[in-house]
């Protein structure tokens, strides 16, 4: 017999991968039958609601919890703070909670303890783009430095230096379903349906600080209505539901509220930078040298620097970081952390060097792909090749700021990369002897298509229609699998399922060579059928009942270096879009993004990841921002009516196009979710920038930044 | 990972207390520093999942490896 190897079959006989498929799960979200955490409604549960602080720092000098009890109503209440020991360290942060028959009951108990609060208000600094601020207020700490060759001498001996400052402002997590969970004892078991990332990682997480035993915790998690990186923990809140639950004999719901969700709940962190960046003759980058503040809160950290400048590592460099300590909410993974940030920071002082040597972009960005990481050079080489003829870069690119009238219209690139190496995880397969087929595993599908991959690689494997196979993910009693962040969930469970299921196949036809006298070697499954060659041996149906009365049980694992999965993806993206200079909104008219990520296996899923992520690039591009009071120290844009996203007039014309050459498809599967939200903020700035000849240094491009950019004059 | 241009060796610390957290510990369980597949530097403490310790003072993997901290367990 032949060795059997793990491995996916040629591409040009796949059935269903590489294929667009819908996800499988889209009915049911569409009309509303999923279940979300915050639909969870289980007979008596109380509803809870959450006591805020609305000073920046502050101590509690007295509160008054007994008061809510009194409240009709209110079955239990939760204090989050020692008053004699704990600080209020932003607007926001959590006091109490208080659970109700009804929400409206809930506030009335918030009422109540708000009335009892006397605070020490102390002093407060939220300026985290005021660098001498921060230092005068003694909020600025050094970070590190870090250096590579001669900077001085390289700068020196250049053709062309350019000094720059640019930026890049906070951000929260604005997940459409806010963080929060439903908890319910059930004798000294507890079951949680929680909006999580992370199904397997977090039953440990509620039974330690509750001193109970991890197997007795049952974590669910069946949809989630957004992560971005911010839906790992159990989180103080979650603890203070199964806390309440407990003291009222009640199940519990308690859903952060939109103010909350987005002052406490994850902020990506600011990022601000001058920098002094040198080219040679011929427009290869020799030197960098920056230095960067900005902050992730009360932590007094900032955006990770360590791969800047990025993608490229230059035959020069030195950076250094200051963090600033302010009294905002703290940070969490936001999507591709920190990419967004360095991205913004380092591309868009490239183009100003482009500029000022008066190269095209395109070509400056060609120049220096010899610097990028990770052999990646020619493949962004061909991405821009695509990228540059779907937006007709070489008809449409000008230099900066040419053009007539008031709205003027730019072109701008930039480009990325991300590691999305499979992540762990273990699941189990059921082949029935009926030939129905079922997989369960501890992973979650956040929105993105979980269920509907390992759906494809199941059937594909077996042979099946994509109807033929069921997956059951979501609960913390499945086998454990990692949790899903850092794009490594499609690689994870796609190795481990491929794996499980091919071992399953070869199970089957070692049954059916024995039965039906063929070589094992020869068979193959489709179309819901066993061949030898291309005779059609028995149907799947009657090769399962080969397995006996009960059901084959292979479990699969990974990651595992044998071919299944890779790591390590790039893309390019370019943008067209025009700018008011009289009112400084801008608009995007196309946005290409070309995408490399091995072995597709939904090429509609796929694409919707991309242009998921270039939407919610061209909002922290143009409009998101969390905006801070400097005087009151408060978050003043913390409801979906401020806090800008955009509308569909926004976003303009999108294309996704997935870079697939063989020699990506042989590479094997490469997670995507988060690389593509990677360069919108450079590309756009930078197409701005040739659209108006100045930079505008601070992203979001609001149109007072734009205004003032265009008084000013720029930096470029 | 090999393509991060840390140039500045990591500073010799202690160890870890053990209720800090991070997002990473979820992505590479049982993966080899080689083959981490993620990292993070958000951290928080499972002891009361909060981004300040018991003792009100911040959770990161430096602070996290003081003995020195009322909270810290080994």
């Amino acid at each position: 017999m032949a060795e059997r190897k793990h491995a996916w079959g040629p591409r040009d006989q796949n059935v269903l991968i590489g294929k667009e498929i819908t996800r499988l799960d889209a009915p049911t979200t569409i009309v509303g039958s999923a279940k979300y955490s915050a639909d969870i409604n289980s007979k008596g549960t109380l509803f809870a609601k959450l006591v805020t602080c609305k000073h920046a720092h502050a101590k509690i000098k007295k509160i008054d919890i007994e008061a809510a009890k009194k409240v009709p109503g209110v079955k239990a209440v939760h204090l989050f703070k020692d008053i004699d020991e704990n600080e209020i360290k932003w607007d926001g942060d959590l006091i109490a909670a208080v659970a109700a028959e009804r929400a409206e009951q809930a506030a009335d108990g918030v009422k109540a303890i708000e009335a009892t609060i006397e605070y020490e208000v102390l002093e407060h600094f939220v300026d985290e783009e005021n660098l001498e601020a921060g230092k005068t207020a003694e909020r600025a700490k050094e970070l590190g430095s870090a250096s590579e060759g001669d900077v001085e001498a390289a700068i020196k001996g250049a053709k062309v230096v350019h000094k720059g400052y640019y930026g890049i402002q906070t951000i929260s997590h604005m997940c459409l379903e806010p963080h929060g969970s439903h908890c319910e004892w059930k004798g000294d078991d507890l079951d949680v349906h929680l909006s999580t990332q992370n199904v397997s990682g977090t039953a440990g997480q509620f039974a330690e600080p509750l001193g109970i035993d991890e197997a007795n915790v049952t974590i669910t998690g069946n949809y989630e209505g957004g992560g971005f990186g911010s839906k790992f923990q159990a989180d103080e809140w979650g603890l203070a539901a199964a806390k309440m639950a407990k003291e009222a004999g009640r199940p519990v719901r308690l859903m952060l509220d939109r103010a909350t969700e987005l002052k406490t709940a994850g902020t990506r962190p600011s990022g601000f930078v001058e920098v002094t960046v040198a080219a040679d003759a011929e427009g290869k980058v020799v030197a960098w040298d920056s230095h960067h503040w900005g902050t992730d809160g009360p932590g007094g950290g900032g955006v990770d620097v360590q791969q800047l400048p990025y993608p490229f590592k230059f035959p020069n460099f030195k950076r250094s970081q200051t963090g600033l300590e302010c009294n905002t909410g703290p940070n969490r993974a936001w999507r591709a952390p920190p990419h967004p940030q360095l991205c913004a920071m380092t591309q868009t002082a490239l183009d100003d060097l482009a500029a000022k040597l008066g190269m095209n972009s395109y070509d400056f960005f060609l120049k220096n792909l010899e610097f990028t990481l990770n052999d990646k050079a020619g493949t962004y080489a061909e991405e821009m090749a695509i990228a540059a003829k779907a937006i007709g870069w070489q008809e449409k690119w000008h230099p900066r700021g040419e053009g007539k009238g008031p709205v003027k219209r730019g072109l701008g690139m930039a480009l990325h990369r991300w590691g999305g190496g499979a992540g762990p995880c273990t699941c189990e397969i059921k082949v029935h002897p009926d030939g129905s087929v079922e997989t369960f595993l501890g992973s979650q599908d956040i929105g993105t298509g979980t269920r509907t991959i390992i759906s494809i690689v199941l059937a594909e494997t077996f042979g099946l229609p994509l109807s033929g196979v069921k997956v059951n993910l979501g609960s913390s009693k499945y086998p454990t699998s990692g949790a899903s962040g850092g794009s490594i969930t499609v690689g994870g469970v796609s190795g481990a399922h491929r794996r499980a299921a091919q071992d399953a196949l070869w199970t089957i036809f070692d049954k059916v060579a024995e039965k039906y006298k063929v070589e094992a070697d020869g068979l193959s499954a489709r179309e819901g059928k066993i061949f030898a060659g291309k005779k059609e041996v028995c149907s799947w149906k009657d090769a399962c009942r080969l397995i006996g009365p009960m059901p084959l049980v292979v479990k699969g694992e990974g990651p595992k270096k044998d071919g299944l999965t890779a790591d390590q993806v790039g893309g390019v993206q370019m943008v067209d879009l025009s700018v008011d200079t009289e009112t400084g909104n801008v608009r995007i008219h196309k946005f290409v993004c070309v995408q490399d990520c091995g072995l597709i296996l939904d090429e509609l899923t796929a694409k919707s990841q991309v242009l998921g992520a270039l939407i919610m690039g061209i909002a922290y591009s143009l409009s998101e921002e969390r905006i801070m009071d400097n005087k009151t120290g408060r978050y003043i844009n913390a409801d979906l009516k401020n806090y800008k996203l955009p509308r569909i007039g926004d976003v303009g014309e999108l294309v996704a196009i997935m870079h697939q050459p063989a020699s990506e498809y042989d590479r094997g599967v490469v997670g995507l979710g988060e690389p593509p939200v990677i360069a919108p903020g450079a590309a756009i700035s930078n197409a701005v920038a040739n659209a108006i000849g100045v930079r505008v240094p601070v992203l979001p491009l609001t149109p007072k930044r734009v205004l003032d950019a265009l008084k000013k004059g720029g930096n470029a | 990972m090999s393509d991060f241009n840390v140039l500045q060796p990591a500073p010799v610390l202690g160890e870890r207390c053990r209720s800090l957290r991070c997002k990473g510990m979820y992505l590479n369980y049982g993966l080899s520093e080689a083959d981490r597949v993620a990292g993070d530097g958000n951290f928080w403490c499972s002891r009361n999942q909060r981004a300040f310790g018991p003792d009100d003072q911040f959770v990161g993997d430096k602070e996290c490896r003081d003995a020195g901290r009322s909270c810290y367990e080994a």
